[in-house]
């Protein structure tokens, strides 16, 4: 008889309502999938805030069932106040509420849940599984998406240039990485670790969506923030991680201003010393790492990039001592003379960073 | 028109910047100010800033290690040196050429920055008279959108 199991898997989630009636009606042929659900439901429940269980059936007719997290979404709506959180209106296992961004940042936070969850292992963003709490509809016209510290935020836009911040799931899985990076290597904002935190939530919200639509380094766009611009913008999106620096270029904006090479490295004493524009070079170093493996971008790029963020890396990290982080975890996980090495390797070189080793 | 010395340079000119957010975009506003009616409706507003405790170098540089874990994500909580990401950050600048000590020419200025989540009170109630009042200072096709 198989026994529950933790395992990868896509699609089904399974409501609580559902698993109720599995633990409490379960034909006795169905024993384990009965007492997985009463699992689900009661014994877990201190440990895991939400679970799924999965059910198939294995090559031998045995019912398999798997135990899995699941996200516990909550989602509000700011109605047009700068005021944190508003009011409810869709908590997990809700139906969908009609409105466009509030199940827009439902449907992104599950895309984003399900990335960490089924590729690294990761529960949530404190890997201890974390609600997930986002507010829609801040402010009036505002033009902006962020991460408090403790939610994830979404403006309207304001119709003329930017369109709602729900609209891409690479934005939603963008401020959830924020959450990530927050618990994990908590790189400060601030010059090239604000950049590389930057980055880091770029590589992640990219491959939100990636995994979400199951593209190859070939079929990804690479853009983050893909039809939040209005279409009387000239732009595709607000970044580009494969050209940074060409995803727009607008008679009122200006040119997309991010650099994709050392050499161009801007010194700037707004944004935070310019977190949003020099994290150009690192998303490129990653862009090229990715392609230079091939296939999902998620697979193992992604992978080496998770394990340097949940590995010791010093919170002041600049790019140096982050590239040097990366082929340390490609050498870790794949062997020092693997062609991950030097995929990274050549990564860093792509944008003016020589590498080597710490360890 | 905002330089020189004649009669009708400006009293007072003020210039918001607001950088950062998601999209890493700077955006701009101005307000030049020439006749003395405007400028006195002005200077309460200038003059209510804490303009020394908000100068560049008086800022935390928002990175103070905030610690991860529950404590650090209060809801709302994003002032300076917390784990706020992605807001907008604000530089005010004013010159004023009728301050003790300044003249035509020669004014006054003062600079302070100050994250989105802490612009509340005298602060926001300047850079939204801004905002409102002043022109907006395109970027342009030919420049970047970045102050270099
Ligand atoms: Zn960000």
């Amino acid at each position: 008889m198989a026994r529950p199991s933790v395992g990868y898997m896509r699609r089904g989630i399974v409501p609580p309502y559902l698993l109720s009636r599995i633990a409490e009606q379960a034909p006795p042929t169905f024993s384990v999938a009965a007492e997985a659900a009463r699992r689900a439901l009661t014994l877990d429940a201190p440990l895991r805030t939400r679970a799924r269980l999965s059910l198939s059936v294995d090559e031998t007719d045995g019912l398999v069932a798997e135990m899995l997290d699941a996200p516990d979404r909550r989602i509000h709506d700011a109605q047009n106040r700068e005021e944190l959180p508003g009011v409810i209106v869709r908590r997990e296992g809700e139906e969908p509420t009609g409105d466009v961004a509030a199940d827009e940042a439902y449907d992104g936070l599950g895309s984003t849940f399900a990335l960490f969850s089924e590729v690294y292992g990761r529960n949530s963003i404190d890997d201890a599984g974390l609600r997930l709490d986002g507010t829609v509809h801040y402010g009036r016209n505002y033009d902006n998406a962020f991460w408090d510290g403790g939610r994830m935020v979404f403006g309207d836009g304001d119709g003329e240039i930017f369109a709602r911040f729900t609209g891409s799931v690479s934005v939603i899985g963008h401020e959830l990485a924020h959450g990530v990076t927050q618990y994990t290597a908590n790189l400060v904002y601030q010059g090239q670790p604000g950049a590389l935190n930057e980055s880091v939530s770029d590589v992640f919200g990219a491959l939100v969506e990636q995994y979400l639509f199951s593209q190859d380094v070939e079929q990804a766009t690479w853009l983050i923030g893909e039809g939040l611009f209005t279409p009387q913008v000239e732009g595709r999106a607000l970044r580009s991680m494969s050209a940074p620096g060409t995803a727009y270029d607008d008679d009122v904006l200006g040119r997309d201003p991010q650099p994709g090479h050392m050499r161009d490295y801007i010194d700037t004493v707004d944004d935070n010393g310019g977190v949003h524009l020099n994290s150009g070079i690192p998303n490129r170093a990653f862009y090229l790492t990715a392609v230079a493996l091939g296939g999902f971008a998620w697979e193992r790029a992604g992978q080496i990039w998770y394990d340097t963020i949940t590995a010791e890396l010093s919170p002041t990290a600049d790019f140096a001592a982050f590239a040097a982080a990366t082929l340390d975890a490609a050498a870790q996980r794949y062997g020092e003379d693997s062609e991950e090495v030097a995929a990274v390797r050549g990564g860093w070189n792509g944008v003016g960073i020589d590498v080597e080793r710490q360890q | 028109m905002s330089s020189g010395s004649s009669d009708d340079a400006p009293r007072l000119v003020l210039v918001v910047a607001r950088s950062g957010g998601f999209a890493g975009l700077t955006r701009r506003w101005r307000v030049e100010v020439r006749d003395e009616a405007d400028a006195a409706r002005w200077r309460p507003l200038v003059d209510a800033c804490p303009w020394e405790a908000s100068a560049p170098s008086a800022v935390p540089d928002s990175s103070g290690p905030a610690s991860p874990g529950p404590g650090a994500s209060a809801p709302g909580a994003s002032a300076p040196g917390t784990s706020a990401r992605d807001g907008f950050v604000y530089r005010i600048s004013l010159a004023d050429t009728t301050a003790p000590g300044a003249r035509p020419g020669a004014p006054q200025e003062r600079t302070a920055t100050v994250p989105e989540s802490s612009l509340d009170g005298p602060w926001r109630a300047l850079v939204e008279r801004v905002q409102d009042e002043g022109q907006a200072v395109p970027a342009g096709r030919r420049g970047s959108a970045v102050e270099r």
